[in-house]
């Protein structure tokens, strides 16, 4: 993987959200966020002149100005992020439709809360890597439905899956060995405890993977890393 | 029991029976769809009336080809939870003027509207609800409309 910085740039009409979404993206190694917009003319101008690698975009977008009892004001989001991923069909464009983080923001919560962007399937709620994404297997031209996600109980269970994934690894890595001690027939003894001790420990992390991958949606992220990128709206016409 | 309750949330059907509110849901079915699913294109024939239960619905006009520094679809509304859409089903000649995007993974009543036309022909006082409450949307809809269009023209006269 290329180890340049991703250039990133956001939009959204509030301040607090477009820091938000910036402390997010750059909590990520190797990705800067080099352009705040906050509204959509403004959006296109600057990746038009910055042309970024990532774009985030909040669909509750204005135009160009929002007005305060018009929610028509503020539905150019969608078109924002269309219009620019046709004109950069590198990047990639990211579409936030939630405003979950604006309840939390002004609940006070923003503070030292870990938040995180994901995208959401009929499965699970996978985590977004921007430069997993970026660099993928993917469409050049790609238009993310994303979400970003508050709270620490997504971090529990990731140390979980993470845990288990180690304990796998190293178990099967603990079972082989054993086999391999068992054949020398010198320390079969050794051997085939290890091997026995290998085999529970793969039991066990394998079990205790399969429980953290079905807790329930709404507080946890899916089982991989792995991004699914959509561009339905192209496939669809 | 449930499903009557579930429709008497949404405002087209609020001071319905429950008797009229059996007939709404003989003729509903739920959907699901992830985002960025289209869910009805622009132009296509008309065939149901959609509930948002959860979620959001972009819908999405075509601009004509010949307006290239804009984009192609213009997103016009945002419809989302308690809101209704596709009511072209009840409009001649039965033709969504619109194209309808999840903008996320979303839920919806979809009803029938072949047999909902039906019903309102034969159940009046169901045809008189759906549609009076219809047409306080498309008024306070062409009301912001009007204000956005207006604060727009403000804007550009003073640049």
């Amino acid at each position: 993987m290329p180890s340049t910085n991703l250039r990133a740039i956001v939009a959204s009409e509030h301040p607090h959200k477009r820091h938000l979404l910036t402390d997010v993206i750059e909590r990520e190694p190797g990705v800067v966020v080099v352009g705040q917009a906050g509204n959509a003319l403004k959006a296109k101008s600057l990746a038009r002149s910055l042309r970024p690698d990532v774009v985030v975009v909040d669909s509750c977008l204005p135009y160009n100005v929002g007005l305060d009892t018009v929610r028509l004001s503020r539905i150019s989001g969608l078109d924002t992020a269309m219009d620019i991923s046709q004109e950069l069909p590198k990047s990639i464009v990211m579409l936030l439709p939630n405003t979950d983080i604006m309840v939390y923001q002004e609940n006070g919560l923003y503070g030292n809360t870990k938040a995180y962007l994901y995208t959401q399937t009929a499965a699970a709620a996978i985590p977004i890597r921007v430069r997993e994404l970026y660099y993928g297997k993917t469409p050049a031209a790609s238009l993310v439905f994303a979400n970003v996600k508050i709270g620490e109980q997504v971090s529990l269970r990731q140390r979980v899956i993470e845990i288990c994934e180690r304990a796998t690894l190293y178990s099967g890595l603990a079972t082989l060995g054993g086999l391999v001690l068992i054949i020398t027939f010198v320390l079969a003894g050794a051997g085939a405890f290890l091997a026995v001790g290998g085999f529970a420990g793969l039991l066990l992390s394998l079990a205790g993977r399969a429980i953290a991958a079905y807790w329930p949606k709404r507080h946890n992220i899916g089982q991989e890393s792995q991004v699914s990128e959509t561009m339905k709206l192209k496939g669809a016409q | 029991m449930a499903a009557k309750q579930m429709l008497r949330e949404y405002y087209i059907f609020e001071h319905l029976s429950d008797t009229d509110l059996d007939s709404i849901t003989s003729i509903t079915q739920p959907r699901e769809y992830e985002a960025g699913a289209i869910i009805f294109s622009e132009k296509s024939s008309a065939g149901e009336l959609y509930l948002v239960e959860k979620g959001k619905v972009a819908l999405q006009m075509q601009l004509p080809a010949s307006q290239p520094p804009l984009s192609k679809k213009v997103t016009v509304d945002v419809v989302t939870s308690r809101e209704v859409f596709g009511w072209s089903v009840l409009v001649t000649p039965y033709v969504y003027t619109l194209t309808a995007v999840c903008l996320e993974s979303t839920k919806v009543l979809a009803i029938d509207g072949a047999k909902l036309r039906a019903l309102i022909q034969t159940n009046h006082r169901i045809g008189y609800e759906v549609l009076s409450q219809i047409i306080k949307v498309v008024a306070s809809r062409l009301d912001e409309t009007r204000h956005v269009l207006v604060s727009e023209r403000l804007v550009s006269a003073q640049d």
